[in-house]
């Protein structure tokens, strides 16, 4: 369901719509791994970066945090 | 951070975040909404930071934020930090190396605790507690010799209030 972008920030951040976000990401994958945010998404949810971390792949976690990949309800969970 | 409703609670969170970055950058986050329940807000790109050695630094800050009813307030509705990772960095590029980097990304791989990598030893994920924002500011501050963009006695009171 789409999330309507026009409401009121008063934080000052700068606000950006999915279209954006999913351009931020596209451009974050090709630089990180060289491969399009469509395909980091769809390989990460196949377990392919599961052991990756920052040492091996610097971005990666940035990277994963901003991409629309499944979460758990509660994060805390180990 | 409290809210009538969920999206004014993440604003106001962002609100807040902004205060404590502030103690070293002019720069303003990112801010995404992607549901009702998720946040997402970093800098994008990196922000600079000036040294007292003349030198720049970079700060990487992520941050995964969920909201939902407070339950110690019947009507308001809170956020908490979901995810994080605050990166320090020699070059703005988001591929660059870290010199150091706090992260907790439970959801994202077999690592789920709060750890903080160190460049100089590498593949060691130092277990930390949860590092909120204002410690690891004031760490730049202090350690890094990050100059702030405010009076001393300025920053201390932002970070030392939250």
């Amino acid at each position: 369901m789409p999330v309507s972008t026009k409401k009121l920030v008063t934080s000052g951040a700068k606000l950006v719509n999915r279209r954006e976000m999913a351009a931020i990401v596209d451009t974050h994958a090709r630089r990180v791994l060289g491969v399009s945010g469509r395909v980091f998404i769809s390989q990460w949810k196949a377990g392919k970066y599961r052991k990756l971390d920052s040492d091996a792949c610097p971005g990666v976690i940035e990277l994963a945090l901003l991409a629309p990949l499944p979460r758990r309800a509660n994060g805390r969970k180990k | 951070m409290a809210g009538k409703n969920e999206w004014e609670a993440a604003d106001n969170f962002v609100g807040y975040l902004h205060e404590t970055l502030s103690c070293i950058t002019s720069d303003k986050l990112t801010f995404f909404q992607q549901s009702k329940k998720l946040y997402k807000v970093w800098f994008n790109p990196a922000t600079k930071l000036a040294t007292k050695s003349g030198a720049n630094l970079f700060l990487s800050f992520t941050q995964v934020l969920g909201a939902g009813p407070d339950p110690r307030q019947l009507g308001e509705f809170k956020v908490s930090t979901r995810e994080y990772s605050y990166r320090l960095m020699r070059r703005s590029d988001i591929a660059s190396e870290e010199i150091l980097a706090y992260h907790w990304h439970p959801n994202d791989s077999e690592l789920r605790d709060p750890h903080l990598h160190v460049r100089s030893i590498a593949r060691v994920h130092f277990p930390t507690s949860r590092v909120c924002l204002e410690d690891f500011v004031r760490m730049l501050i202090k350690y890094y010799g990050v100059i702030s963009t405010m009076k001393k006695s300025e920053w201390t009171a932002i970070l030392d209030k939250k």
